[in-house]
């Protein structure tokens, strides 16, 4: 009877924070289709008289949002796969390794993360500059090769990866890389996972970057499409906004839904436990 | 490491010598890669900052001119400083508890195995994947003092009207909120990946103990999530310090420098005054503040 | 566009050029960035005059850049500027003059001008739209998107009080009057507000009180804040009042709502940018008009907006660029721009051409804005002017919410002021 109890509390809790978050994003959604009338009432207006579809058109219409897909996919794809790259290699250095200077280069990790873009960007625009790589996919990838958080969230999970499971593989002749590649980071799924999804969806809607070292528009990426939208002096077509914010976003919540399920325990994890 | 020495069984001596050797360096091998990126695109803007604060560089004065420590004096005596170093105090204080606290009691609620879940996990993600842009336009709406939602609702229930972005008794508390609503989900994900990690045998053992599920999170399931939390709380104050988009968006600081934290009053300082090496001073306290910051929280953690 | 110039400088001194070599039919290629601050179809507008710039001079190529808002534009040149990147040609807002040419950014036009027949050729622009462009003696910016506030009133409500549609207030004392008869309240709330002056970060509204009441807000050197002088009090002490004491203006409407709530019908008069005119026309389903901003010792908006610079230093392609400013000021184009934009026509002879004379006669209020025009005054501005800029900001917000004593609060911030510019 408690046990019901609380789990009656426990759905009810989790219900309100989500009507929080949902109310909002409702509304977003809502407005996509709302027609411009109706965005602008006095009370607010739940539901449209009408699903106005030609607002996806017209927003689509309204940059080069064809080619700013494909140049945000080239682009957060290729961060994440490098920074995958780079910072498992080294969280498996950090995590599983001894070595003289292991903690000054945590420390140095850490501090890596700390310095917001807003103050980096100058000298990395000019490192850019001297190598020649401002306006091409290079300067919208190379500044994130390596990634501070990754490798830090990953030396995490590396960590709760008990010693004894290393001993074992060693038996196997199982080390090194292969340890990484076999083990660390498939027992570390939903951690590799939760850092692609946010590694991807950072770079997915980088606004202030792309705009800083791009002037071609054959290589700009979807949020400074989105960007043409929004205005200063006036913002008139904020259902356009709407529906042009969902189909940039739609890929990353498409991907999150999907890829949700894997944060459940994986058969291998239950396979290994005992 | 008795166990590498026991592995290398009997293979010649010069080639243990070769393999021990290869095992001194391979992590620094290991690190390379990421070490040297972060080097050129991290930690050499460090440098290139500290430098620049010992120097002068405005709209008037184009080129460096070395000035000593007179811009940190500067920092320190100015009145403005004092109230975005409280802000961000407030700022921070309140959404790194706030979001990772929500971020842990969403994860474990849907540890539970609740039906819908999957739909639940992906409504409260969806703050953090959605454009900066597009937020910060729904939350400028949302929150019109006029004709917003928030103030709709509020009216139903016969209070308000409050005025959220404009007032700047209310803008940051506003604020703050908007900034664990687009972050919480965020911890919510770490933590579900780490209660996942978790091994089950201890879990189970207590709940065969007849353990009630309070005690079991207080005396397991918590110390275990130890290392995760300490990286929520380093994450958390890390990204409480850099939260500008919106700010830049929805207030610019303002009103009346409400809502000015140190990442815009960087901002504000370089970009708008064009004064490179004041707000490269400030960029380098703000650098050791949340290092220290960031110190503490791992000494307590690990002591 | 920039890297592939400054990489061709370089190669071509190692005798590798890329392309012909320079004299043969190669088209000098320039890069324009330009922000958009006025909605998503207007980049589409300046890619339709560029190419008709190209079309009419093959000799030159231009590659227009969108660059964000005022703030990113002016991020980008000043990343450019440290880097050797510098675009040839970009549009920023108008008290970044002294700023970029101060930094050495921005060059100087008045060799070209006298090229193109120096008086003569800034004579074709409304004075009160070149009094924004010139620094330390020297011209800087040509206008190119330029806007003055302006008084958007509803005719309906008008009429519902018992006032004449067609006589918008032209004095203080008959704003406030006006404004009183035009809010509408129900208990405690207000249903609809009189007046409605919003508030963004360049204070555009406090000069245009100051300016009405014969005040200036910053010392003509561009070095002191005149903000406890006689005018200026008085001034801000109106704004006060109409918050305050006739309640007929809300203390704190954004930037971007006022538009939104004056289509609503939640406000009778509101004044905002002459470039909201094309939101308005598409928006506001009552009977509207335009009105002065009215005055109170003379008439004085104050203008904003965004201005054409030069950036480019090699001589040919200085020649070039500049062709294009000239080219984009022209009368013709001014009037495109105006009437795609919203924008004023800075141009004088703009208003001459048919196309202009028939926005006229479809649009009759936009005269009110002509009228302005030859009115208009500088808005503050001068290298060191962004922190008092600010400074006044808070003191305004500060002053209309009732959170700060007017008096004691202007001293406070007018010293502030003074030693931020007087800084270093």
């Amino acid at each position: 009877m408690t046990r019901a109890l609380n789990r009656l509390a426990l759905y009810a809790a989790v219900l309100a924070v989500a009507a929080l978050v949902a109310t909002p994003m409702y509304w977003l959604v809502i407005s996509a289709f709302k027609s411009s009338d109706e965005i602008f009432t006095s009370t607010p207006r739940w539901l449209p008289a009408a699903l106005e579809w030609h607002n996806f058109g017209r927003a689509w219409q309204g940059a080069a949002f064809g080619r700013y897909f494909l140049n945000s996919t080239v682009v957060a794809l290729a961060i994440v796969f490098l920074q995958l790259a780079t910072s498992s290699l080294a969280a498996y250095a950090l995590a599983r390794r001894r070595f003289v200077g292991r903690t000054v280069v945590l420390l140095a990790v850490i501090g890596a993360l700390i310095i917001p873009i807003q103050v980096t960007f100058l000298a990395n625009f000019i490192t850019l500059q001297h190598l020649g790589w401002l306006d091409s996919y290079w300067a919208l990838v190379a500044p994130f090769t390596a990634s501070a958080f990754g490798t830090f969230l990953l030396r995490q999970a590396f960590l709760a990866v008990p010693e004894a499971m290393e001993d074992a593989a060693r038996l196997d002749r199982c080390t090194g890389l292969a340890f990484l590649w076999h083990f660390l980071l498939p027992l570390s799924r939903p951690t590799v996972l939760a850092f692609t999804l946010v590694a991807l969806v950072t770079h997915w809607n980088d606004y202030f970057w792309p705009l800083i070292v791009t002037n071609r528009d054959e290589i700009r990426t979807l949020p400074i499409g989105l960007a043409m939208f929004v205005t200063q002096e006036v913002m008139s077509d904020w259902n356009l906004l709407m529906a042009a914010t969902l189909f940039v976003a739609a890929p990353m919540l498409i991907i999150f839904f999907l890829t949700q399920r894997y944060f459940i325990r994986s058969h291998m994890h239950a396979g290994l436990k005992g | 490491m008795a166990n590498e020495r026991q592995s290398d069984g009997d293979v010649r001596p010069r080639a243990r010598a070769a393999a021990a050797g290869w095992r001194r360096l391979n992590p620094y091998v290991y690190l390379v890669p990421a070490l040297a990126a972060l080097a050129v695109w991290n930690y050499y803007p460090l440098i290139f900052l500290v430098n620049l604060s010992f120097h002068r560089l405005d709209a008037t004065q184009p080129a460096p001119r070395w000035i000593g420590l007179d811009n940190y004096r500067e920092l320190f005596a100015a009145p403005l400083f004092r109230r975005v170093l409280a802000n961000t105090a407030i700022y921070t204080g309140l959404t790194v508890p706030l979001s990772i606290g929500l971020g842990l009691a969403l994860a474990l609620a849907l540890n539970q195995g609740l039906r819908g879940a999957h739909v639940l996990r992906t409504l409260f993600y969806t703050p953090v994947v959605l454009p900066t842009v597009a937020a910060a336009t729904v939350a400028l709406w949302i929150f019109n003092t006029n004709y917003g939602l928030a103030n709709y609702l509020l009216g139903l229930a016969g209070q308000g009207p409050v005025a959220w972005l404009t007032d700047s008794d209310m803008a940051l508390s506003t604020i703050i909120a908007i900034g664990v609503w687009k972050t919480f989900g965020y911890f919510m994900l770490v933590y579900l990946a780490a209660l996942q990690a978790l091994p089950q045998t201890v879990l189970e053992a207590a709940r065969l103990d007849g353990a009630r599920p309070w005690d079991r999170f207080w005396s397991i399931t918590w110390p275990l999530l130890r290392p995760t939390t300490w990286f929520a709380i380093v994450i958390a104050l890390i990204l409480s310090f850099q939260a500008f988009d919106f700010i830049n968006i929805t207030t610019q600081g303002g009103p009346s420098n409400a809502t000015n934290l140190l990442v815009f009053y960087i901002y504000q300082n370089g970009f708008q005054y064009f004064r490179l090496g004041f707000a490269a001073a400030i960029s380098v306290v703000m650098f050791a503040l949340v290092y220290g910051l960031s110190a503490l929280v791992s000494l307590w953690f690990n002591r | 566009m920039n890297i592939r110039h400054v990489l061709c400088g370089l190669l071509a001194a190692t005798a590798l050029a890329c392309g012909s070599p320079a004299g043969a039919a190669e088209p000098v290629h320039l890069s324009f960035w330009y922000p958009v601050d006025l909605g998503g179809g207007l980049a589409k507008v300046i890619d339709g005059l560029v190419a008709d710039f190209d079309k009419a001079h093959p000799d030159i190529q231009v590659t227009p850049t969108y660059t964000g808002s005022y703030d990113t534009t002016l991020q980008k040149i000043q990343a450019a500027k440290m880097a050797g990147t510098l675009p040839d040609v970009a549009v920023t807002e108008i008290s970044s003059v002294p700023v970029l040419g101060a930094l050495g950014a921005a060059r100087p036009l008045d060799a070209l001008i006298a090229g193109e027949g120096g008086k003569k050729f800034l004579d074709k622009f409304w004075p009160s739209m070149l009094l924004n462009c010139v620094y330390d003696g020297k011209v800087y910016g040509i206008p190119f998107q330029r806007s003055t506030p302006v008084m958007y009133y509803n005719k309906d409500a008008f009429k519902a009080a018992g006032l004449d549609p067609d006589k918008p207030p032209l004095t203080w004392d008959e704003l406030v009057a006006d404004a009183e008869k035009l809010t509408k309240r129900d208990g405690d709330r207000v249903t609809q507000w009189g007046l409605e002056l919003p508030l963004e970060a360049f204070n555009w509204f406090y000069y245009a009180l100051v300016y009405s009441n014969g005040g200036q807000s910053l010392s003509p050197d561009g070095t002191k804040a005149l903000w406890d002088q006689p005018p200026e009090l008085a001034a801000l002490g109106f704004w006060h009042d109409l918050v305050n004491k006739y309640k007929v203006t809300p203390a704190y409407t954004p930037w971007n709502d006022g538009p939104q709530e004056f289509a609503a019908g939640k406000v009778a008069m509101i004044w905002h940018s002459t470039g909201s005119q094309a939101f308005m026309r598409q928006n506001v389903k009552f009977a509207w008009g335009l009105g002065r901003i009215p005055k109170h010792a003379q008439f004085g908006p104050p203008s904003g907006g965004g201005n054409l610079m030069l950036y480019a230093t090699d001589p040919a392609r200085q020649k070039a660029a500049w062709s294009f400013i000239v080219w984009l000021s022209d009368a013709k184009q001014a009037a495109r721009w105006s009437i795609a934009s919203g924008y004023l026509a800075t141009n004088v002879a703009s208003w001459d051409l048919p196309e202009m004379k028939a926005l006229v006669k479809e649009h009759p209020e936009v005269l009110v804005t002509k009228a302005q025009l030859a009115d208009a005054k500088a808005e503050p501005a001068s290298a060191k002017y962004a922190p008092a800029r600010d400074i006044l900001n808070a003191l305004i917000k500060d002053v209309l919410a009732n959170k700060a004593q007017l008096e004691p609060a202007v001293k406070e911030a007018v010293a502030n002021a003074n030693a931020a510019m007087a800084k270093q």
